[in-house]
């Protein structure tokens, strides 16, 4: 789940603190890294370490208690997006009225979605619909791992439409993580779409330990921050799910725990999405046909809010 | 890649990394640069150095759609014999994805793979890839006669003379550790070897279709199955996948993997609670099960979440005790020769009019929408027949009573495979080392596990061929 995030703007850092910050991707107190130490930033960032010290210890990270105090006003994701940018906020349609809804009229530009459902959902459908969109106003895409001839049938009607996908293919670990880098090291990116299908399947293979893959999952994050906030790139995003126990208490279970239900999440958590920008959509099958589903907004979380919507073709 | 070789590096660069034993690109990129830069005794602005100087060595190269589908490029589609599945299947087997084939034993899943192996020899002109298939086959042997039979009484095959049994090289998988041998290095290596004779002798055909037959046999569980194991097969489900997909992509072969059914129990479902997540009841029965008549889903996909996760299309054959007479413009249906001995029904031997009619759903699929088609299994293979008057009605989920199940687990035995590697992990205490290299640690762990025999009630699998 995600919190609401507090921007570094808003921290009593100086002005070229905040420059460097915000060059580097970060704009709120949530895109920090969240295991470096204050060193560790101020040697990567080159700021002085009295202001990563500041930083880290202004930061007020709420823990796993979701919505706690201490947080001044929080605002939307909308509203943190509009506040940023200067450019007229754009949105892309879903193409599914209902998750238009849920994300407040369409994809905002420079926002990001991430789509996750089971296997048979329409998760890739919806991408192919963001990504329609924007070929169909003449805007750029780079697309990572779905299938060429798949994203060809959807728009070959639009002229010109594949001259402007471009497709790269970092089918596991070490080649996304060097995409990641490039992507991240590259101040003019040409693409205004970075679409990724699925973003899951080169981590499920990786023998990792838990604090490499966050390590990893934090990367993502800082560079998916980096291009929505510095280059105003769109981004959307497919995860597969898998499967946990939850007692009827609602804690983690596992196989001996009695009367354990299984439940089904996005595998990679939301670790590796900067909060603030992003919009998670759950996309659940109700029936054989993919194209009635259930969607749910996951993130930004109202408690007690979450819109169960049946999707129209 | 190789980072001493590594042509961007510069020699005391090199020799920093092989002090601290980091020799492939995976290393430097996946380990936390702290970590590196602590094993090679260097500060991390360094390590962070030779990490740039990699990734500038390899940079973003994207193709335009235009340029990845003009020819020539290793796209392409297989037909499946069958002009009403082909349509199905959104023009046939394409290349590229790994497709599932699961089902009863006895319903034509086989029928289907071997009449596979067969059309893939054929021309592009007529519908084929030209190329050779590598039929993976966990027991028994190639049922070589029923090839025979077959390319003789499909016409589009037998007119052809374009497909032998030469061009079809079987490889015994009689475990998953076999299996993944073979697809780690065997299989990889042949299809390279094969591809470069190709392209000195254009006669040799290159691998084009791989089949396993048939994955869910390896994975049987019993009360005897411990935590650890399911936890490996997990493992071995994501890791046979990752090769799979990898060959299918970069040789442009049409993946095949035939997989079992178990019976299907009705799972209390969840109140739905998006907060915490789907439920796997209420989920599943849709990406594991068919719903097209009454008494399909009663069977379900075995091998769980994690095998139905990569997969792009999952196809189920079901019998359904239906039985049609031949229509009188399909060409006289002989009996087909029966793959193994005494298993084969010999209800219709007096009867030559009636045929057995089986079902085929497709379930799921990226290139296509799910439907449901009827089929008979002649000598020449799987025959769809066209709809002609009966009504296809989509039935809604025949329900049955639920039956509780002493320590039930509600969910498949490989996603409690998934759910104990993520918790054993999670459970280590912090400050350890947590790299699941780390033996010592992982024995100690898995000698406090047991597992039940009860556990398994859930997931009797179908009893094999």
């Amino acid at each position: 789940m995600d919190t609401r995030s507090q921007l570094l703007s808003s921290l009593p850092i100086s002005p070229s603190t905040l420059a460097a910050l915000t060059k580097a991707g970060y704009e709120t107190i949530d895109d920090l890294p969240q295991s470096n130490s204050a060193n560790q930033l101020t040697d990567v960032l080159k700021i002085p370490l009295e202001a990563s010290t500041t930083l880290y210890s202004s930061s007020q990270r709420p823990g796993d208690i979701e919505g706690s105090s201490g947080l001044p006003s929080t605002q939307s994701a909308a509203a943190l997006m509009g506040s940023k940018s200067k450019q007229k906020q754009r949105t892309f349609a879903t193409r599914c009225s209902q998750i238009d809804a849920l994300l407040g009229g369409g994809l905002p530009e420079g926002g990001i979605l991430e789509l996750s459902g089971p296997p048979g959902s329409s998760k890739e459908r919806i991408l192919l619909n963001v990504l329609r969109s924007f070929v169909e106003t003449n805007r750029s895409v780079l697309f990572d791992m779905c299938d060429p001839r798949i994203i060809d049938e959807y728009i070959k009607d639009i002229p010109s439409a594949r001259r402007l996908i471009s497709y790269v293919k970092a089918g596991d670990l070490e080649k996304l993580m060097v995409l990641m880098y490039n992507l991240s090291s590259h101040i003019d990116n040409t693409f205004e779409l970075l679409a990724i299908s699925c973003i899951t399947f080169p981590f499920q293979n990786a023998q990792l330990s838990n604090s490499a893959k966050n390590n990893l999952l934090e990367k993502i994050k800082q560079t998916l921050a980096r291009l929505s906030n510095a280059q105003n790139v769109t981004i959307v995003i497919t995860s597969q799910l898998v499967t946990k126990l939850l007692n009827v208490d609602g804690t983690t279970g596992n196989f001996d725990s009695v009367g354990a239900k299984g439940v089904m999440v996005p595998q990679l958590g939301h670790a590796y999405l900067p909060s603030g920008k992003t919009f998670r959509v759950s996309v659940a099958l109700d029936g054989p046909n993919p194209n009635t589903a259930f969607v749910r907004l996951l993130a930004p979380f109202k408690p007690g809010n979450f819109k169960i919507l049946p999707v129209a073709r | 890649m190789i980072l001493a070789s590594h042509a961007a590096l510069s020699s005391s660069q090199k020799a920093l990394l092989k002090r601290g034993k980091i020799t492939t690109v995976s290393d430097l990129i996946l380990i936390p640069a702290q970590d590196v830069a602590r094993k090679c005794r260097v500060s991390p602005l360094e390590i962070n150095a030779i990490v740039e100087t990699i990734c500038k060595a390899h940079p973003i190269y994207a193709q335009t759609l235009d340029e990845l589908l003009s020819p020539p490029n290793l796209y392409g589609v297989c037909t499946s014999g069958d002009s009403h599945l082909d349509a199905a299947l959104g023009g046939g087997f394409r290349t590229g994805m790994v497709w599932e084939v699961v089902g009863e034993s006895a319903a034509g899943k086989t029928q289907l793979a071997l009449r596979m192996a067969l059309l893939v020899q054929l021309s592009k002109e007529l519908g084929g890839l030209a190329g050779s298939a590598c039929y993976l086959i966990t027991s028994g042997k190639l049922p070589t006669s029923r090839i025979v039979q077959i390319s003789q009484h499909h016409s589009l095959i037998s007119t052809s003379g374009q497909c032998s049994l030469d061009d079809i090289h079987t490889m015994p998988i009689p475990s998953i550790d076999f299996l993944v041998q073979a697809l780690r290095k065997l299989l990889p290596d042949f299809i390279e070897l094969r591809s470069g004779q190709h392209t000195s002798d254009s006669t040799v055909k290159p691998v084009r279709l791989v089949i396993i037959d048939a994955l869910g046999e390896l994975f049987h569980s019993s009360d005897k199955t411990s935590t650890r194991t399911l936890v490996e097969r997990a493992q071995n489900i994501t890791e046979i996948s990752a090769h799979l997909h990898s060959l299918a992509s970069k040789y442009g072969i049409v993946v095949i993997v035939l997989n079992e059914v178990v019976d299907a129990f009705e799972r209390q479902p969840n109140t739905e609670d998006p907060t915490v997540g789907l439920s796997y009841a209420e989920q599943s029965k849709w990406y594991a099960r068919a719903h097209n008549l009454p008494g399909e889903n009663r069977k379900e996909a075995s091998l769980g979440l994690v095998w139905a996760n990569q997969i792009n299309a999952r196809i189920m054959m079901s019998r359904t005790g239906r039985r049609t007479h031949t229509h009188s413009d399909n060409a006289a249906t002989h009996k087909r020769q029966k793959t193994d001995v005494g298993r084969t029904k010999t209800r219709n031997e007096e009867t030559e009019s009636l045929e057995l009619v089986r079902r085929l759903s497709i379930i799921f699929s990226t290139v296509s929408n799910p439907q449901s088609l009827d089929y008979v299994v002649d000598s020449a293979g799987i025959i769809v027949l066209e709809e002609e008057g009966h009504s296809k009605e989509t039935v809604t989920a025949v329900t049955f009573p639920y039956t509780a199940l002493p320590l039930a687990i509600p969910i498949a035995p490989l996603d409690v495979g998934c759910v104990e590697s993520e918790s054993a992990v999670n459970g280590r205490p912090s400050g350890l080392s947590l790299a699941p290299n780390d033996e010592d640690d992982w024995e100690a762990f898995w000698e406090n596990d047991s597992i039940t025999e009860a556990m398994y009630l859930a997931a009797s699998s179908d009893s094999v061929k």
